[in-house]
């Protein structure tokens, strides 16, 4: 009968501290069990009927080169933006990841960062660099992403953000990004920093 | 009439071997050293020529640092800006068409590149590869 206490007892505590740790390390408790989700699963616009023209036929390729790409669900998400009509071509992977291609780079994720955009930074230019170049960041937006701003300096400028891909073309030569401010549609914000190569290099 | 052909023979014969050549594709790996540096560029060949496509791999793990560039240099000094990426492995170079960043003669670099970081930021295995030849 003792013993029986001296258990029920000992299982009390042993809840009662889980408990009081729960509240006391959120972040620890949700690290374990919050594996984020497929990439794939917060694009809908990757499952979505094609509205969009299909890629074209060189980004086509450049995803086909990619691993595990599912070809048959290339999209093209947004386009026409910026000088040279920019554009952002994605399709999902056969483990539930996307691959993309953008004017500034692409390549495959498993999954999205908390701020819920991947992206690639470079300049408006495909041949030799030029002082005319302007930056240039691209990429795509999980269904959480609801806005997204350049904070260039003490200035705020709206990126283009439609079906799950984002283009921003600065819009002088030496505007360069700081950070990207995410709006997400929980209400909250993310801030990720951008950190070009090209800024601090002169060119030849 | 004759010396025509036979010229005309030699330029043909000149544009089928370097076409051969140019559809010839090679993957060409390289490496950072060990522990890779903050900010140091990676060399692809030594030798100026046709480069198809660049990528890079980058090492796992959740480093927030972890940003990988990617350009050309051409043997006359200049280069491509810079393309650069947090979370894509691997990291492809494109053009803005989105199809495959190509150049010629050119050589192939790669860098591990943080504006806030520091020049001992250590970061392993990391593998930049360029393909060598044009379709």
């Amino acid at each position: 009968m003792k013993r029986n206490r001296i258990i029920a007892g000992l299982a009390i505590c042993v809840f009662a501290a889980s408990a009081i740790a729960a509240r006391a390390f959120p972040h620890r408790n949700t690290a374990r069990h919050a594996t984020p989700p497929p990439a794939a699963s917060e694009m809908r616009a990757l499952s979505a009927p094609q509205v969009e023209a299909l890629p074209p036929q060189a980004a086509r390729d450049a995803l086909a080169e990619l691993p595990g790409v599912r070809a048959d669900q290339e999209r093209q998400l947004i386009a026409g933006i910026g000088s040279k009509s920019y554009a952002v071509n994605a399709a999902p992977t056969t483990d539930g990841g996307v691959c993309m291609t953008t004017p500034a780079g692409g390549g495959c994720f498993t999954s999205f960062a908390p701020s819920g955009i991947s992206f690639g930074v470079g300049m408006n230019n495909d041949g030799p660099a030029s002082p005319a170049d302007r930056e240039l960041i691209a990429g795509v937006a999980s269904d959480r992403v609801s806005r997204i701003d350049v904070v260039a300096g003490n200035r705020r400028l709206r990126v283009p953000l439609r079906d799950n891909a984002f283009v921003y073309e600065a819009p002088a030569v030496g505007v360069w990004a700081d950070a990207l401010e995410v709006g997400l549609t929980d209400g909250s914000k993310a801030r990720v920093v951008v950190s070009n190569a090209n800024r601090a290099e002169a060119i030849p | 009439m004759k010396r025509v052909v036979i010229g005309l023979a030699a330029v043909i014969g000149l544009m089928a071997s370097a076409g051969a050549a140019l559809a010839t594709l090679s993957v060409y790996t390289y490496h950072g050293p060990s522990d890779a540096i903050w900010n140091q560029i990676y060399e692809g060949p030594d030798t100026f020529g046709p480069r198809y496509y660049n990528r890079v791999y980058r090492p796992t793990g959740t480093n927030p640092l972890n940003q990988m560039c990617l350009r050309y240099h051409y043997n006359d000094g200049s280069y491509t800006p810079w393309q650069c990426n947090y979370s894509t492995n691997p990291f492809y170079a494109y053009n803005g068409s989105g199809g495959n960043l190509t150049a010629y003669p050119a050589k192939a670099q790669c860098k591990y590149y943080f504006d806030g970081g520091l020049p001992s930021q250590g970061l392993a295995n990391v593998t930049c590869q360029t393909t060598v030849g044009l379709p």
